[in-house]
């Protein structure tokens, strides 16, 4: 019986073994899923803006344990994907294994966005900046457009499941 | 913080605005539209999510910019198939089949989010001695979270206080949303600043 948990927005969860890490509702929000294919550990984080833009917010919470399950907050890209390959190298992962894939970065409305540099493409701009900044390499991104997609990935076999209702 | 009296204030400002709207949009159509008396609160932007409902869900939006002395947006959430009903009912059936929104449907609703905000917010510019301007409108199929995040993200979604407008709507008793008013912080500060010297 595979565990599924769910990871809500501006959160993260790394884990292994017969767990599927599922996140709904995808929109210009960015979804990072990284994973170890030697351990088998891995992890998924749904973050909603690029970087912090004001200073002075404390990061309260470190990644917490709790039946296995390492969760945490992933509310700006470039501070998710630190925590990812930290809380996997911290399980025994190598960063330099990691199979990284970003999802989302839509345009959901052209009311939000004054220019076209919208905040999904900065999304996914930082995060490939900060993946170059860590020499690890993008194995594959699903980002852009105009629809939301629902995210899971299978921690057994590092299958990411991506799937749109339109 | 918001008083229980600035709530009442504001709450009535916004009542009158939504009633003069549905009165107006149900006198056009021929049609029932009811609507709650609106629920008025500042809370952290975060906060709100649990009134929308579940991540997945699949949910129409219409979706309007406030620009002018503040800023913020207006939503309406209508669950997709509340939407094809209301865009039935707001259209007076021009298809045989309804089961997707086409162009027209899409602008029935755009056209109703118009007329129930504008009413609403021009008396509440009135009532502010503010110049509140609203955009175009724009709709939107898709997941909830991944409409509203993007649009959380515009307003600010994180521990600051914002000010919210919540008003349930019903059409025709067939078709049910929410509409909902969100200011951004720093406007939220403004609108009940002014509030406050309104009371004085």
């Amino acid at each position: 019986m595979k565990r599924e948990v769910t990871v809500n927005m501006g959160e993260m969860a790394i884990g292994g073994g017969d767990l599927i890490l599922q996140t709904n509702g995808v929109g210009s929000c960015l979804v990072i899923t990284m994973f170890d294919d030697v351990i088998k550990i891995g992890g998924l984080a749904h973050a909603m803006l690029p970087g912090r833009h004001v200073a002075g917010i404390a990061v309260t919470k470190i990644l917490q344990e709790k039946d296995g399950i390492y969760t945490g907050e992933a509310k700006y890209v470039e501070e998710a994907m630190e925590r990812l390959v930290t809380g996997i190298v911290e399980q025994g992962g190598v960063a330099e294994r990691l199979h990284v894939k970003l999802i989302g970065g839509a345009r959901m409305f052209h009311l939000l966005t004054a220019s076209n540099f919208t905040v999904g493409m900065q999304n996914v701009e930082s995060a490939k900046t900060k993946l170059l900044d860590m020499q690890i390499p993008l194995e594959s991104e699903d980002t852009g457009g105009t629809i939301g997609r629902s995210v899971g990935i299978d921690l057994s076999n590092g299958l990411v499941t991506v799937r749109s209702v339109m | 913080m918001i008083t229980d009296f600035q709530r009442d204030e504001l709450k009535e400002v916004v009542n009158i605005g939504a009633g003069n709207a549905c009165t107006a949009l149900s006198k056009m159509l021929g049609k029932k539209i009811g609507f709650a008396s609106p629920n008025v609160f500042v809370d952290q932007a975060e906060q709100v999510w649990p009134l929308l409902g579940n991540p997945a869900d699949v949910v129409s939006v219409v979706l309007l910019k406030i620009v002018g002395d503040v800023s913020g947006v207006i939503v309406i959430v209508l669950p997709a198939k509340d939407a094809i009903v209301a865009a039935r009912v707001l259209t007076d059936n021009h298809r045989k089949y309804f089961d997707f929104l086409d162009d027209f449907d899409r602008s029935a609703l755009k056209e109703s989010g118009n007329i129930l905000s504008g009413a609403s917010l021009s008396a509440l510019s009135k009532f502010l001695d503010m110049n509140i301007l609203q955009s175009v409108p724009e709709v939107a199929t898709d997941m909830l979270g991944a409409v509203m995040g993007s649009i959380m993200v515009d307003v600010n979604n994180d521990k600051e206080y914002i000010l919210v407008f919540n008003i349930d709507l019903d059409i025709e008793g067939m078709a049910k949303g929410k509409l909902f008013f969100m200011f951004d912080p720093k406007a939220s500060e403004k609108i009940l600043e002014a509030t406050q010297k309104k009371m004085l």
